[in-house]
């Protein structure tokens, strides 16, 4: 990032209003992304990495954690967060329909749903048995 | 000895009988055949998104407004992540920060004590589909399950309570009484054997007198209202016993298994509750204004409160009895019809046989009110006749067993006639029968004259034999003082 | 080739589709003649699924229909679709080992949309899976080509969409743009492309990238074409609860965006020889003060002094926060996929890998094997900024600066100036395979994301060429929200006047 875009952007802070979530970068230890870090988050995404990939996304995790910190330069305090982006110029409000059911489906029409799938029986999707 | 305190909250979890998925068009229908109702959104394919069921929100709405919540302006869905096969997405569209009914109370009745538990809140949310264990045999020759989403995408709303329940006795009494709003409001079909209605329950213990909770297990998933009964007094020994041996409870979810009637932990996946919930970008936020609110609440029928409130009011009854005929619409339009027919100020007398006799006879035979074989007006005719005097309350329920297998078209006199039931009320004649006893029974008559009571119960109960149970009691006792007192 | 092949004989759908309606030519042989340049030209690697039959099954009921007369607008033209857009009959892979074998049991709204205007699809165009990338290198199937120079990239997401149509195999495509995927391609094989606002083309069908950002665009090789291809598709979807059905105060339907365009290109007629006067054109201080190559500078420059000439005029505007937008970008958009790739797990359609224990082993095993580098990185990230502890920090936070982000566009859009210019790519198209870290190529959305952020309509036309590699460069215009219809007008009004989009790579 240049210099001048930097600038522009440390003119926003209002060093005095802070956002209590959490701390500025300049206020704790620079992040480093361990391995357990990785292997948290490679559960929660259903992922299995091998070692190698585990050891290269700990190094590329850091340098994109570092572009994504950047965030935390800015106070956003009283600002809405925004999910529909068209939500500042006009009013976005969840459509809704009638409640109308189409007819059940064939068999012939439920096999067409279903003929990607790897492994059926019965119409049934069938997976390796989970034992709760 | 520690004297322990049992913690509960529960959360219920009801399907929303709307003809359509709350997502997509699939039919709601139960027992069809499987994955016949799961379209390209319910089967998460590709490319597809979800639409928001207009027919959800007003059952939300509704229920909102029967507890005497507050409705929000403003609600949003959002995703809660996690990966499950009867999942299709892998995360679930519920909702978190926003929920589109907060606060809102259930008051219902514990062995005659009203209670009022606070709700904190209920959210819409999709169901999930269904695992089938029944020993599939995969493409490796691996033991399988067969997965069905004919359910996923059923809308839910989950309501939560405050966790303000002591024992297990009121947990299930609240869940009776909202399990009768639900369906009393039209909402929910209240088919806890179809899934219509599953209760999680949220139990912990604390030292009598001890502010700060104890780390509570949650119960899940017990569909009848005896299991939630025993899987919660379970857990609460269990957690006791656990402590008092010096352990301590894990937050963890559980199982109860009815079989062994037990709780078992369920296999926890440690960061598996990092659901990581944010607001689901393919649906903008809810809106809902006074105007909608306003449309649902005149479509609202009288709710059981108001009901109830009427029935103390207008009929004279007890809160305990009022409350008892308004657990369920159809009992309450039955015992009004039943009343309707009666005399004023005989409400009560309704009351109980509609509670004693009818509830009885339903219960065995797993019936529905609605299902009765018993119309309330015939139902009614019987009380009348007890009213009358023509026949007593004892040789009433032969007449009304009589009716429920059908004799005589169910017509209580045609009943009371061919089996000869009718009280004897000529004066004269029981009087005759009571001079009969007390000439027979000289030893008890003379027991009571020494300072028995107890005696001359038995003397009533002599002469009620003579007569074949066919005589007023009342007119019995009083004849008796008179004749031995003088 | 030494000869032009029948079906790139014309130079805009329009001239094609007379051909057609007075029956000059047959949609079989037009259809047919595309079909053997594709074949003529596998090296590109532009295509991932091509049915001669089924193509020429649809040439046939349009030639049926061309002779009863029908007007249906795009009648005959050959077009194909990004392969995130499912269609019945052709694969959909998403360019990933993820879908290599699926195929859709329904149509996306687009597919359907343009079908039914008449058009004929080729196939599916290759692209970098799940839409993410930037060079069309992160596809299972083999990079793309960029007809201009085969030893560099086309751009991406949309790379196949791009090639193709700079390669002259077709009349259009569609591509996707979720942070810049139609426009720079686009930029990068010299044609031109449109992501339109967010919410006017539905997403119905869409394989979802960034759910809050993504958007169909067409890429043609000018402007006219673009509208003849998006005026069908710019309509209310209401399978898709983000698509609007009102913009500003017009019904989101056919004909919107042809009304608006007449009425500018009229506009500007009245004006003569200055056609562009009275636009005012913003020119953003932070995007020349970033590290953009010099060549492309300079190219922007004369396009900017060409509009100038045109009769535009200049303003300097400020987007404060530019330096944000890639790192608020690339927080929300791995978020929304992380979990939008969720149902990617073996189980209803997919990838199932061949060896494994139990039921969680087969899903991660499945994911780690089918989805390659770059969309297991952005999971991972996504998957990160969405976790316990870090959701406030960064999720949220993106949002609300995303907020700000916008704030800044309208603030511009509103008070200062008509439309925004300025480059779609810090520089031209790099070697296949010359890669850096990762984060490299995200920096280089610098342009073009922050638009997808303000869900803003945005254009990217070819300017000129740079670099000793003589390869194209891309102007990009950004309008306000629903302006479709005047971009489209200014930038046809510049390729009356200029040349760039008619130029056509030397090896074909």
């Amino acid at each position: 990032m240049s210099s001048a875009g930097a600038m522009a952007v440390r003119s926003c802070v209002d060093a005095k209003r802070r956002v209590t979530h959490f701390t500025y970068p300049h206020e704790q230890e620079l992040m480093t992304i361990t391995q357990q870090d990785v292997d948290r988050i490679a559960r929660l995404a259903y992922l299995k990495l091998t070692p190698d990939q585990t050891a290269r996304t700990q190094s590329e995790f850091s340098e994109i954690v570092t572009l994504i910190q950047q965030l935390q330069s800015v106070s956003t305090e009283g600002v809405t967060p925004m999910e529909h982006p068209l939500s500042g110029h006009q009013n976005v409000v969840l459509r809704l329909r009638d409640d109308v059911a189409r007819p059940a489906a064939t068999p012939e029409e439920r096999d067409a749903l279903m003929a990607n799938a790897p492994a059926t029986a019965d119409g049934l999707f069938l997976v390796p048995t989970v034992i709760e | 000895m520690m004297k322990w305190e049992i913690v509960i909250g529960l959360e219920t979890h009801a399907q929303l009988s709307t003809a359509s998925k709350i997502f997509s068009d699939s039919s709601t229908h139960y027992g069809a055949q499987p994955n016949t109702q799961a379209n390209q959104v319910d089967m998460a394919l590709p490319g597809a998104l979800p639409v928001l069921n207009k027919g959800a929100v007003d059952r939300a709405i509704r229920f909102g407004l029967a507890v005497g919540a507050e409705i929000a302006p403003r609600s949003v869905f959002a995703r809660k992540n996690y990966f499950y096969p009867d999942l299709p997405k892998n995360y679930q569209i519920s909702q978190f920060d926003l929920p589109v009914v907060k606060g809102g109370t259930v008051s219902f009745f514990v062995d005659e004590q009203e209670k009022t538990v606070n709700l904190t809140r209920a959210h819409l949310e999709e169901d999930a589909g269904k695992s089938l264990h029944e020993n599939f045999t995969g493409p490796h020759g691996e033991s399988s399950t067969g997965i069905d989403l004919n359910r996923a995408g059923t809308p839910l709303l989950e309501i939560v309570t405050e966790p303000e329940m002591r024992s297990a006795a009121e947990a299930v009494a609240y869940a009776r009484t909202l399990h009768g709003l639900v369906v009393w409001l039209g909402i929910c079909d209240g088919k806890m054997q179809e899934g219509s209605f599953r209760c999680d329950a949220n139990v912990s213990v604390r030292p009598k007198g001890q502010e700060k909770l104890g780390t509570r297990t949650e119960i899940k998933n017990v569909n009848s209202f005896r299991f939630l009964e025993r899987a919660i007094l379970f857990e609460a020994r269990r957690q006791i016993e656990l402590i008092e041996d010096g352990g301590t409870v894990i937050q963890e979810t559980r199982l109860y298994d009815s079989d062994l009637d037990e709780t078992r932990s369920m296999r926890t996946k440690g960061d598996a509750h990092d659901y990581r919930y944010f607001p689901d970008p393919d649906l903008p936020p809810l809106m809902i204004s006074d105007d909608w609110i306003e449309r649902i609440r005149k479509e609202m029928p009288e709710l059981p409160a108001d009901r109830r409130e009427r029935f103390g009011k207008q009929l004279g009854l007890s809160a305990y009895d009022a409350a008892q005929l308004t657990m369920h619409r159809s009992t309450a339009d039955y015992f009004e019809a039943v009343a309707k027919q009666l005399p004023s100020g005989q409400a009560k007398l309704g009351a109980n046989w509609v509670l004693g006799e009818l509830a009885a006879a339903l219960n065995r035979e797993d019936l529905d009110i609605s299902d009765s074989p018993v119309t309330a007006v015939q139902l009614a005719t019987l009380i009348g006749r007890i009213i009358d005097g023509t026949v007593s309350n004892k040789m009433a329920r032969e007449v009304f067993t009589a009716m429920w297998e059908g004799e005589h078209d169910r017509n209580a006199d045609a009943i009371i006639e061919a089996r000869g039931l009718k009280q004897i009320s000529d004066a004269g004649a029981v009087e005759a029968l009571v001079d009969q006893v007390l000439t027979a029974h000289p030893a008890i008559v003379e027991e009571y004259r020494s300072g028995k009571d107890k005696a001359f119960n038995s003397l009533v109960g002599q002469v009620m034999r003579a007569a074949k149970g066919k005589a007023n009691p009342q007119q019995v006792t009083d004849l008796l003082r008179q004749k031995l007192d003088g | 080739m030494s000869h032009t092949p029948l079906h790139a004989e014309f130079n805009s759908i329009a001239a094609l589709r007379q051909a057609l309606a007075t029956r000059r030519v047959s949609a079989h042989d037009i259809t047919r003649s595309a079909l053997d340049a594709i074949h003529a030209h596998t090296d590109l690697n532009a295509f991932l699924h091509i049915d001669a039959e089924l193509s020429l099954e649809q040439a046939h009921q349009a030639d049926q229909k061309l002779t009863n007369g029908s007007d249906l607008p795009l009648l005959g033209i050959p077009i194909a679709h990004k392969d995130l857009l499912v269609t019945q009959g052709w694969r959909t892979t998403a360019g990933s080992k993820m879908l290599g074998d699926y195929v859709s049991p329904f149509d996306a709204t687009v597919v359907r949309h343009l079908r039914n205007a008449g058009a004929i699809c080729l196939g599916k165009l290759n692209c970098d899976a799940f839409g993410m990338g930037s060079g069309n290198e992160n596809s299972a199937f083999g990079p793309v080509r960029n007809p201009w120079d085969h030893s560099a990239i086309p751009g991406g997401s949309s790379g196949g969409s791009a090639a193709a149509v700079a390669a002259g195999l077709l009349q259009g495509a569609t591509g996707t743009d979720t942070g810049g995927s139609v426009r720079q391609p686009a930029a990068m094989c010299g044609v031109s492309g449109i992501k339109p606002t967010y919410g006017t083309v539905s997403r119905y069908g869409v394989i979802a990238s960034g759910s809050s950002l993504d958007q169909v665009g067409p890429i043609a090789r000018h402007a006219l074409d673009l509208l003849e291809l998006l005026d069908p598709i710019s309509t209310f979807d209401p399978a898709d609860a983000t698509s609007l059905e009102v913009c500003n105060d017009a019904a989101n339907q056919a004909g919107r965006v042809r009304n608006d365009y007449n009425t500018v290109r009229s506009a500007q007629k009245v004006n003569g020889s200055t056609p562009l006067k009275g636009l005012r054109i913003g020119i953003p201080d932070e995007y020349f003060s970033t590290s953009i190559s010099p060549d492309v500078a300079a190219t922007i420059e004369t396009a900017l002094q060409e509009f100038e000439t045109l009769g535009a005029q200049r303003v300097r505007i400020s987007l404060p926060r530019t330096a944000l937008v890639v790192p608020v970008y690339y927080v929300i958009s791995p978020a929304e996929s992380s979990s939008n790739l969720s149902r990617f797990d073996g189980v209803r359609y997919g990838y199932r890998t061949q060896e494994y224990g139990d039921l969680d082993d087969m899903i991660s095993r499945s994911r780690t094997e089918a989805f390659g580098d770059e969309v297991i990185r952005r999971i991972m990230v996504g998957t990160y900024v969405l976790s316990h502890g870090y959701y406030d920090a960064y999720y949220l936070q993106a949002q609300r600066l995303r907020r700000l982000i916008t704030n800044d566009f309208r603030q511009a859009l509103n008070n200062q100036c008509d439309v925004i210019m300025g480059p779609v790519a810090p520089a031209v198209a790099r070697a296949i395979g010359d890669k850096g870290a990762p984060t490299d190529d995200w920096n280089a959305d610098i342009f073009t994301a922050g638009v997808s952020l303000a869900g803003l309509p945005a254009m990217s036309i070819p300017c000129g060429f740079a670099s000793d590699r003589n390869l194209p460069v891309g102007l990009q215009i950004i309008g306000h929200y629903f302006s479709e219809g005047q971009l489209l007008a200014i930038a046809d009004c510049y390729q009356n006047a200029t040349d760039w989009h008619q130029r056509k790579p030397e090896s074909l």
